[in-house]
């Protein structure tokens, strides 16, 4: 079994796909991973529209140009504005809300990447293009877009920085 | 309007869609993203066109190719990346040179 690590080195941002859907199980899977990831004041304010419709997904692809390749799946993380700021206050609804969504994304990409799934995070879309294409009730919000599907090339590696490069500063030890 | 224009329309609109909502994302992006979003958008119009049966030959589409093999270096190595614009820039200029305009 793949320790925490391997699957953290697994996990890439893969913008190109075989075109074969991603089982429904394996999208509940994924979608319980997001479930365990921390959200501020336990609030949960964000739900996730699945998209596996073909159609859709190109026309959500149309107005989403960080968007490359053509996954399988689409989850769109969209937060609730309104439960954002009555819980936690105006920060609720100006930081903590994405802060949840990019906590909820990379548990949602790890479990992807345990699970054979190649994901991308996208921020390049536009937000009422696609919460107009998703039909998202008003009260919510498309704050963050994963691709999902089985990729059909290595993507491009950047190379990591080390330890050293990442640590401002180290206090006490 | 027949079926098969319908979907040829729709295809269009597909790209329009991009390309607008590349604009308007790009007023609040790094900069660079800007070059890549035109790559992808010329590798989209060649591919459209050829798919389309509008203009389907050698030249565009090897140059296609380029850009898919080349597009991702602007994640990896800004330098090859540039080089690549310029070598798409004059692939381009020696193409139009043949032309009568």
């Amino acid at each position: 079994m793949a320790g925490v690590m391997d699957i953290i080195k697994k996990r890439r941002s893969v913008r190109s796909y075989t075109g074969e859907p991603v089982a429904k199980e394996k999208i509940e899977r994924i979608i319980e991973a997001a479930n365990h990831a921390p959200s501020a004041g336990n609030a949960y304010t964000w739900k996730i529209a699945v998209v596996q419709d073909g159609g859709l997904i190109r026309k959500i692809q149309s107005v989403s140009p960080g968007m490359l390749g053509r996954p399988a799946a689409i989850l769109a993380l969209c937060n609730d504005r309104k439960k954002a700021i009555e819980t936690m206050g105006s920060k609720g609804g100006e930081l903590f809300r994405f802060m949840d969504v990019a906590h909820a994304a990379q548990n949602i990409c790890l479990m992807g990447a345990e699970l054979g799934i190649g994901s991308c995070c996208i921020m390049s879309f536009n937000q009422d293009a696609v919460g107009a294409l998703l039909e998202i009730p008003p009260q919510y919000r498309v704050d963050y877009l994963v691709a999902l599907g089985y990729q059909d090339r290595d993507p491009v590696a950047p190379k990591k920085r080390s330890v050293e490069e990442a640590v401002l500063s180290w206090t006490g030890g | 309007m027949k079926e098969k224009d319908g979907r040829a329309r729709g295809e269009w609109i597909e790209l329009f869609c991009f390309i607008s909502s590349s604009a308007r994302s790009l007023v609040g992006e790094p900069e660079i993203y800007g070059p890549f979003r035109l790559v992808d958008t010329l590798e989209r119009i060649i591919d459209l066109l050829g798919r389309q049966g509008v203009l389907d030959d050698e030249f565009l589409n090897s140059e296609k190719e380029k850009i898919v093999e080349k597009k991702f270096d602007v994640m990896v190595n800004r330098e090859s990346f540039i080089d690549f614009l310029d070598e798409l820039v004059m692939d381009f200029t020696r193409e139009l040179k043949k032309e009568e305009l």
